[in-house]
Parts: structure tokens; C-alpha cells; sequence
């Protein structure tokens, strides 16, 4: 049933916004459409938010424990309304520590760097900063590949000179060697053409030896600094759902400061809907705010874009996100979530047709239910599965199919691998029905309209050649069959082109209007993928069953048997189930909505509380 | 062996190859399309794999058919059956259908099905179109998938 709205006008205090819109998000039952001609700014929000963010993803990787089945946190919404201290001061600390994890982690990479430069030349015993003090020579370090190191050994022999060398570097040995004043440029110059290149040293007093000492002393310094604040966060990721609830707090104040609203000086004005039924209780959350408030009901106007609710019975209600897949009910077409839901049910289970994976089905969801403990579009689709599960049971039992075994037990109708003829009539009658529903459907609606023409010319008509061709494959029924497929050309022919001028053009239009056979003969024919998938679930099944059998024999032909059954059942059924429900779904939206669906409304969006991390808030006084 | 079963088999293994060509292509082409979006929107995983594996299924419908023809000829039990050519012949056409359009329909299918992807990753709350539009493709890969089965069925073994 689709749920009337009604058109809610509400002025109160200025002074009471915050508080009044705080009741409204907790209440959940007004879906605001006023515009305001100020944009709110919420950087304070989305700062806080990019934060949080930002810390949640470094504590999720420092946490030990990861549950399996992801966090489950339920909070009072006591706690929720009011931020904790703690959990501000947390963030604080965790971004803190991972700006000196990042500083060090930088530093100690430079550190690095130098220690590996300047290891070759830890014996060096010169200091650097005495390099250039003699006045009578000068002084080198320097790199030298080692091609050139015996040219370089004949040059130092040749001057007499001092030189050492050194480690090899990654480029080259490292060399010292001294000149007199007078030579220098002349060695140099010949050194040059040997790829010499001079070595760099930081201005220190002390030797090289003590300086990479010093270094390494400052890297394992560092690294204990950082291991400490890695302990911290290890810590700190213990309370991460304070974090997640903060998040989660600072995105409802986002939500709130986002709300449009007209105002003057003194009062502000809200516009939105409200579900007819709910009125009481959203004028109760309005009394929870404030006493000084004027609200005003009206029904909608033929212009207003109305948001549509759909209500149903317990049972219908998952398979509404079936339709709303498609297109959500425009608020004032009849809503085509009942009939839907059985059908869609119905045809699951054909499509499945096996007994034993219905059971696996069944336990299945319940055990992920339990263990996940799903909510929304996730629950919807576990109990779609759910519900579908008893269809399967039952045509498993009609085809006599357990796990693609056929046992012609109770209440067995025919095999669909023995007798696939016998399936794909089935398939298409079944379909019959269902487009015929979709025809009634439209009939009451265009009753509704007081279109009682269209009926007779598109509805009726339709039903009865349907019906007459099915009755004809009946022996007994034959005649009734052919009376009652005429008489629905004949309303065709003689109502069809009623809008058309002039007796011939009705005439033309409404035998024109008998070339709709073709579509229904292609929508009748696409049923027959049911038989088409339940022939290849169940053929998937015989084939790992004859597979499995194959390899039996001993300990280890058992157990292999045994996978095999394991492995090739639950891959054939997850398989079945994603074509089910795909193809499911397609006869629902092109062969049934197409009858008489409209589609294109509006979804019904309350404000209300917005959780990404937070599963169920705890609130009794919600219920007034 | 005949002859004809030796086409018949060849007839079997073709609608497995071509129909698994298909879907290999369709799965692949799906798949780095999902896999990009999935970088950027690693929440949109669980819709977009149902969009991925849409063009699988006709891999599957040719496994189908070549696995009913064993069953058909005693392939399995180890009894083969003895088939003239013409009989040979006649199943090996049985196995056309889901081999030639198992191939073609996974390949446009997968073309539909990317663009699907490309528009939940925009919009989405719209992937129920997306996989309606895309299955509208397979369609023909089911219709092709029936007229093997038929056939199979129907064709005489002796």
C-alpha cells in the first residue's frame, strides 16, 4: 500500500531551531523540501570529519584484533547526542603520534642515506674540518672507479705524494690522497680525465669513525621513539569505536546544519512531508522541542512533486527493494509490491527447483543473519533469499530434485530433466498467469480512473485470448477456448481505435491494434528461461553427483568424492541463486511491470540519523 | 568409435569452447572496467561483481549442453552409444545454436554490462537498471540454450 502524504508548514522560534531539528532527525519522520536562499557553511563538520577518517584508517591498521564479521556497535542515544571529551582528546593523540612516526620515519631515511656515503671512509684519519687547514698542500677525498685505480696509484708514485685509499663506494673506491700546493691543479687536471669526482663531508670536529657512531646512535634513538608511538597506537586502537561513534556524530551535525529553511528575523519556516498516519507522532517530536510552534497539514496540490512510502505486510516488505531496483511507485498509482513479491517468489523457487539447496538456503541465511546481523538493503536481500528458500523446497519436491538427485518422493509431479517439453509448457503457463495478474492490475487501476473502455479494449481482451489459447491445448475446453479468443479479438477490433475519427480509421486502429500479439507472444516465450534455468541448475548438479561418484572407492577416493559433492553443490547453488535473482527480477520489470507499472517516484527520505559506523541506536523514549 | 559420434563429441567440445570463449572475454572485459571503479569505491564491490559475472553464465549454458550431449550419447556411464554420421551430424547442429550465440551474446553482453558499471559507479542506486539492461542481452543466449536442449532431447540416439 502506498502510504498518502501530507504537506506539513511549520514556523517556530528562531531559538529553537537547533533544538527543534535535533527532535525532528531523532524522530525520524519528516522529510524537509524547503529551500533557503543561504548556503550553511560546514567546514567545521567536514574538517572534523576528514580527521576522523584520517585516524580511523591508521588505528584500523594498528588493530590487533579484526573481527570477523565487522564492528557491531550499539550506542544509547544518550551517548550519542553529546560528543565525549575523550574521544576528541584521542584523535588528538592519534594524529600526534602519527605526525612523529611520519617525522622520524623521514629523518631516519636521510640518516640513512649519509651513514651509507660516509661509511667508506670511516678510517679516514683526517677530520673534515681539517681538510683545508695546511698552507703547503691541499688535500682530496674523492671517488675513483676501480678501472682507474692503478693509473691513479702510478700518478701518486710519480709526484711522491701521500694517498690512501679507501672502501669501495657505489661510486667507486674512495681515495685520499695529498699534493703540494704547487702541483695541485696539474694532478687534479690530470685526475680529471680518470672520472675523479671529489667527496663532500658535513663541517664537523670530529673523525668520521665518531660521526657515523654518533648517526647510528641518533637512528636507533629515533627508532625507539617510534616504536613507542606505534605501542601508543596499538593502544589507542582498542577504543576505535569511539573514534567510529565520532564520526558518526560529526556527520548528523552535518546533516542538521545542511537543512534548508526560510526565515525571518525572529522565526524560521520548514517545509516538508509527512506520512498521513504518522502525523501524531511527528507533531509529538515537534512538542519535544518547543511550545511555541505553528504547524499546518494540506493535502498535496496537483504540482507537488509527492515522495512515495510503500507499507506492507511483514512478508512483502523485503521484496520492495526489488521494485525500488527498478523505479520506485509514483504516490498515486497502485502499489505493485504485493503482487510482485508473490510472483517474485513463486518463480525464485522455479528457478531453483531443488529441495536440498533450498534447505541449504534456508540454513544458510539463517546462520549469516545470526552471524552478521544485517540491516537494511542487506536484510532485505538475506530474507528475499529467506523467504525464496521455502519456494525452492517446494517445486525441489514437485520435480522430485534433492541436491540434483531425482527421487520421485511425496507429492512428485514430473521430472524437468526427463520430461523438459513438459517444463517449458509449464514455464509458459505459469508466465500466462503473471501477465495476466499485471493485466488485472491495470484493470482495477484504469477502473479507479473510470476508464472503462481501456478495460474492455486492453485488459479484457487480452485476458481472454490468453486464457482462450491455453484452453485450447485443453481437449475438453477446446470450444470455450476458441469462443473466448474471438471474443477478445472482437472487443480489440471494435474498441482499440475508439479515439481514432471516422468508422474506418476505428476500424483500421483497432485491427492494427491485434499486432500486439506479437509482444506478448515474445513475453510469454521469455518464461521460458525458468525452464531453461532450472534445467541447468539441475543438470549442474547430476553432472558433479555423476563426478563425484566417478572418483569413489577407498579412504582417500571418499574424501575425494566427498569435496567434491561439497565444492560442486555450492558453487552450482551461488551460481543458481545470482541467475535466479537476476533473471527474476527481468521478468518482473520488462514482462510484468510493463502491463501496468509507472515507475518514477520519489523516495521518501526523513531526516533522520545518519550512522556509517554505528549499527542500532538505542533510544525508548523514540517510541511515543 | 563412429564417425558420428566423433562429430557429435566435436559438436559437444565446440559449444563448450565457444560458449566459455564468450564468457571469458565478457568476465575479463567486465572486470577491469569493476576493478577501476572498485579502486575509487571500494563500497560499490558487492553490486558491481553481480554486473561482472552477468556474461558468465553463457560459459555455463555451453558446459550445459556439452555435458547433456555425454549423457545423451553414454559418454559418462561408459556405454557409448553407436551413431550413424547423419545422427553425428544432426547433433553437432544441436550444439550450434548455444556455441555461436553463447559466444556472440557474452561478448555484447559484457559491452553492456561495462557501461553498467561505468553508470553504478556514478549512480548507485542504479545498477538494478544496469543489470536489467544488460540481461535483456542474454535473452537470446537462453533462447539459443533452449532450442540445444530441445533438440538434444529430442534427436534419436540409435
Amino acid at each position: 500500500m502506498i502510504v498518502p502524504m501530507k504537506k506539513a508548514h511549520l514556523v517556530v522560534l528562531k531559538e529553537d531551531k537547533e533544538k527543534l531539528l535535533k527532535s525532528l532527525q531523532r524522530y525520524g519522520e519528516l522529510m524537509i523540501t524547503s529551500t533557503s536562499d543561504d548556503s550553511p557553511s560546514t567546514t567545521q563538520e567536514d574538517n572534523m570529519l576528514n580527521r576522523t577518517n584520517q585516524s580511523l584508517k591508521l588505528l584500523t591498521k594498528y588493530r590487533e584484533k579484526k573481527p570477523l564479521f565487522g564492528d557491531y556497535n550499539v550506542v544509547e542515544y544518550n551517548d550519542f547526542i553529546n560528543k565525549k571529551e575523550e574521544s576528541l582528546k584521542l584523535v588528538d593523540e592519534v594524529e600526534e603520534a602519527e605526525v612523529t612516526i611520519n617525522n622520524l620515519t623521514n629523518d631516519n631515511k636521510s640518516l640513512q642515506e649519509e651513514i651509507k656515503s660516509l661509511l667508506p671512509w670511516k678510517s679516514l684519519e683526517v677530520k673534515p674540518c681539517e681538510l683545508s687547514l695546511s698552507k703547503m698542500a691541499v688535500m682530496h677525498c674523492g671517488y675513483l672507479e676501480s678501472r682507474y685505480i692503478e693509473a691513479f696509484t702510478r700518478l701518486m708514485e710519480e709526484y711522491n705524494n701521500i694517498y690512501h685509499i679507501y672502501d669501495k663506494s657505489k661510486m667507486g673506491f674512495a681515495i685520499y690522497f695529498i699534493n703540494y700546493y704547487e702541483e695541485d691543479s696539474e694532478i687534479i687536471e690530470r685526475l680529471r680525465s680518470f672520472n675523479y669526482s671529489e667527496a663532500t663531508f658535513p663541517q664537523t670536529d670530529k673523525y668520521i669513525k665518531d660521526y657515523l657512531d654518533d648517526l647510528n646512535k641518533k637512528l636507533e634513538d629515533n627508532n625507539l621513539i617510534i616504536k613507542e608511538n606505534q605501542d601508543k597506537l596499538l593502544e589507542y586502537s582498542k577504543s576505535i569505536t569511539d573514534v567510529q561513534i565520532l564520526n558518526d556524530q560529526y556527520l548528523n551535525d552535518k546533516v542538521i546544519k545542511e537543512v534548508k529553511y526560510q526565515r525571518t528575523d525572529e522565526t524560521i519556516y520548514i517545509e516538508g512531508w509527512v506520512r498521513s498516519d504518522r502525523v501524531e507522532r511527528f507533531e509529538k517530536s515537534i512538542q519535544k522541542a518547543t511550545d511555541i510552534y505553528d504547524l499546518e497539514l494540506t493535502d498535496p496540490s496537483s504540482d507537488d512533486v509527492v515522495p512515495t512510502f510503500t507499507k506492507n505486510k511483514r512478508f512483502i516488505t523485503p521484496f520492495e527493494s526489488i521494485t525500488d531496483m527498478f523505479s520506485k511507485p509514483q504516490s498515486d498509482e497502485i502499489d505493485p509490491n504485493p503482487a510482485m513479491a508473490i510472483w517474485y517468489w513463486i518463480l525464485f523457487g522455479m528457478m531453483m527447483a531443488d529441495a536440498g539447496y533450498g534447505l541449504l538456503m534456508m540454513i544458510g541465511v539463517i546462520v549469516l543473519k545470526k552471524l552478521l546481523k544485517p540491516v537494511g538493503k542487506a536484510a532485505n536481500l538475506y530474507n528475499i533469499i529467506l523467504y525464496s528458500s521455502i519456494t525452492t523446497i517446494i517445486w525441489g519436491i514437485l520435480f522430485g530434485s534433492y541436491f540434483g538427485f531425482t527421487i520421485p518422493g511425496v507429492w512428485f509431479w514430473f521430472s524437468p530433466m526427463e520430461e523438459p517439453i513438459m517444463m517449458l509448457i509449464v514455464s509458459v503457463a505459469i508466465g500466462g498467469a503473471h501477465i495476466i495478474t499485471g493485466l488485472i492490475i491495470k484493470a482495477i487501476s484504469n477502473f479507479k480512473d473510470k476508464q472503462y473502455l481501456d478495460i474492455l479494449s486492453d485488459q479484457l481482451s487480452w485476458i481472454l485470448i490468453l486464457c482462450g489459447i491455453a484452453m485450447f491445448f485443453i481437449k475438453s475446453l477446446q470450444f470455450v477456448g476458441i469462443v473466448s479468443a474471438i471474443v477478445g479479438v472482437a472487443l480489440i477490433i471494435l474498441f482499440h481505435g475508439r479515439k481514432k475519427k471516422g468508422v474506418i480509421g476505428k476500424f483500421a486502429f483497432g485491427v492494427l491494434g491485434l499486432y500486439d500479439i506479437t509482444s506478448y507472444m515474445s513475453d510469454l516465450l521469455s518464461y521460458s528461461r525458468i525452464m531453461a534455468l532450472a534445467l541447468s541448475s539441475a543438470s549442474v548438479a547430476m553432472v558433479m553427483n555423476q563426478l563425484a561418484s566417478m572418483v569413489q572407492g577407498g579412504v582417500f577416493g571418499t574424501l575425494f568424492s566427498i569435496l567434491i559433492y561439497i565444492v560442486g553443490h555450492v558453487f552450482n547453488l551461488v551460481l543458481g541463486l545470482l541467475s535466479a535473482y537476476v533473471h527474476d527480477s527481468r521478468l518482473q520489470y520488462i514482462e510484468f511491470f510493463g502491463k501496468f507499472f509507472e515507475g518514477g517516484g520519489v523516495d521518501f527520505r526523513p531526516l533522520t540519523i545518519q550512522s556509517k559506523y554505528i549499527n542500532v541506536i538505542k533510544d525508548e523514549q523514540k517510541e511515543i | 568409435m563412429t564417425t558420428g559420434t566423433i562429430i557429435a563429441v566435436i559438436g559437444a567440445g565446440l559449444a563448450a569452447i565457444l560458449a566459455g570463449i564468450g564468457s571469458i572475454l565478457g568476465v575479463q572485459m567486465c572486470g577491469k572496467a569493476a576493478a577501476g571503479v572498485t579502486s575509487e569505491q571500494p563500497e560499490l564491490f558487492g553490486k558491481l561483481l553481480v554486473l561482472q559475472i552477468l556474461p558468465g553464465t553463457q560459459g555455463l549454458y555451453g558446459f550445459l549442453v556439452a555435458v547433456l550431449v555425454m549423457i545423451q550419447l553414454g559418454l559418462l556411464g561408459g556405454n557409448a552409444v553407436e551413431l550413424s554420421t547423419g545422427a553425428g551430424w544432426a547433433f553437432f547442429g544441436a550444439c550450434m545454436p548455444i556455441a555461436i550465440n553463447g559466444l556472440i551474446s557474452a561478448y555484447f553482453q559484457a559491452k553492456v554490462a561495462t557501461s553498467a558499471i561505468m553508470m553504478t559507479a556514478k549512480q548507485p542506486e542504479s545498477s538494478g537498471k544496469g543489470i536489467t539492461m544488460s540481461v535483456l542481452v542474454e535473452t537470446y543466449a537462453i533462447l539459443s540454450l533452449i532450442v540445444s536442449i530441445l533438440l538434444i532431447f529430442g534427436l534419436p540416439v540409435a
